[in-house]
């Protein structure tokens, strides 16, 4: 944990900032956030979910905000990213358990574009945005904010 | 009365089927077509699995590969697999997407009212042209064993024999 400590200097503090974390500590970093979930807080479907979209996010540049569904047993994550294009379906895939993510993970990728007209789209029912209560859990802020 | 999980198994059966078909003595056009279709069916057997999607749905969409692809570049799902981060990221992701955006319905989805797309004629300037004579980069599809076929047929396999693991 000390050096984990260490490790956080200012840029990357700045770095964390500038991408839009406003819970867990930004992540050079999923071995950090990693750490903070696992020791200092229990192993929830919320902190789970929190490192899932930190690692989602280093992985996919694309990526402008993230949404955590709520859910007792599962983390789901609805990821609005310019990654993958506006077809206006949604496809929901669902990844099994694995190392250090104790929880299955569902995750529905969504381009901008069709999250702006997202109470428009054929949502399954237990994902739907426009009835579920969703917790933003990552937003990419602009340069010039 | 078949469960999402019957679906989806008889989802990968039958790219399994194209899979095999794409490695076998065809043309370079059927060539590209064939790991498009089985792509698809591994992405809609995934989707079933989710417990989120519909049967109807797979039946009538032609999307979900590239999504998959988006999300298996993720370094915890990277692990899994034997293939590396460029090569995925690069290689396969780049071509997948491409062969999505050639099928007919999804091109056309997309705004393209015309070819070039798998399986279907088009008009062409000179006139009526088909995927065999006038698909875009079919020297890559030249031979059963040529690198991208190669690369697309391996990783299809990888993604079959590990779907449960992944996805289950």
């Amino acid at each position: 944990m000390a050096g984990a400590d260490q490790d956080e200097s200012p840029d990357r503090a700045e770095r964390g900032r500038s991408e839009g974390w406003t819970g867990l500590a930004p992540s050079r970093g999923r071995h950090y956030t990693c750490i903070v979930a696992g020791i200092l807080a229990p192993e929830t479907v919320d902190t789970v979910a929190k490192m899932l979209a930190g690692e989602h996010v280093a992985d996919d540049p694309g990526i402008q905000s993230i949404y955590l569904v709520p859910h007792s047993s599962e983390v789901r994550l609805i990821e609005v990213t310019s990654s993958v294009q506006a077809d206006g379906e949604i496809l929901p895939f669902r990844f099994s358990p694995a190392r250090d993510v104790p929880f299955k993970s569902l995750v529905v990728l969504v381009n901008p574009k069709d999250w702006a007209r997202r109470g428009q789209l054929r949502w399954p029912v237990e994902l739907d945005p426009n009835s579920q209560q969703l917790e933003r859990i990552f937003e990419r802020q602009s340069l010039s904010a | 009365m078949a469960t999402a999980e019957d679906w989806a198994n008889g989802f990968l059966r039958q790219a399994r089927v194209e899979l095999d078909a794409s490695r076998a003595d065809v043309t370079e056009s059927v060539r590209a077509m064939l790991p498009q279709m089985a792509y698809e069916k591994i992405a809609k057997a995934a989707l079933l699995r989710s417990g989120q999607w519909t049967v109807e749905l797979a039946q009538t969409t032609h999307l979900g590969a590239s999504h998959m692809m988006q999300l298996l570049c993720n370094r915890r799902l990277r692990e899994q697999l034997s293939v590396l981060e460029g090569r995925l990221r690069n290689s396969l992701k780049p071509l997948v997407d491409e062969l999505e955006g050639l099928q007919p319905k999804v091109a056309r989805d997309r705004g393209r009212t015309s070819g070039p797309w798998l399986e279907y004629p088009w008009e062409a300037p000179k006139g009526v042209t088909t995927p065999a004579e006038s698909l875009p980069n079919l020297e890559r599809y030249g031979a059963r064993r040529a690198p991208t076929v190669r690369l697309l047929t391996d990783f299809a396999a990888e993604l079959i024999e590990k779907h449960e693991q992944l996805f289950g």
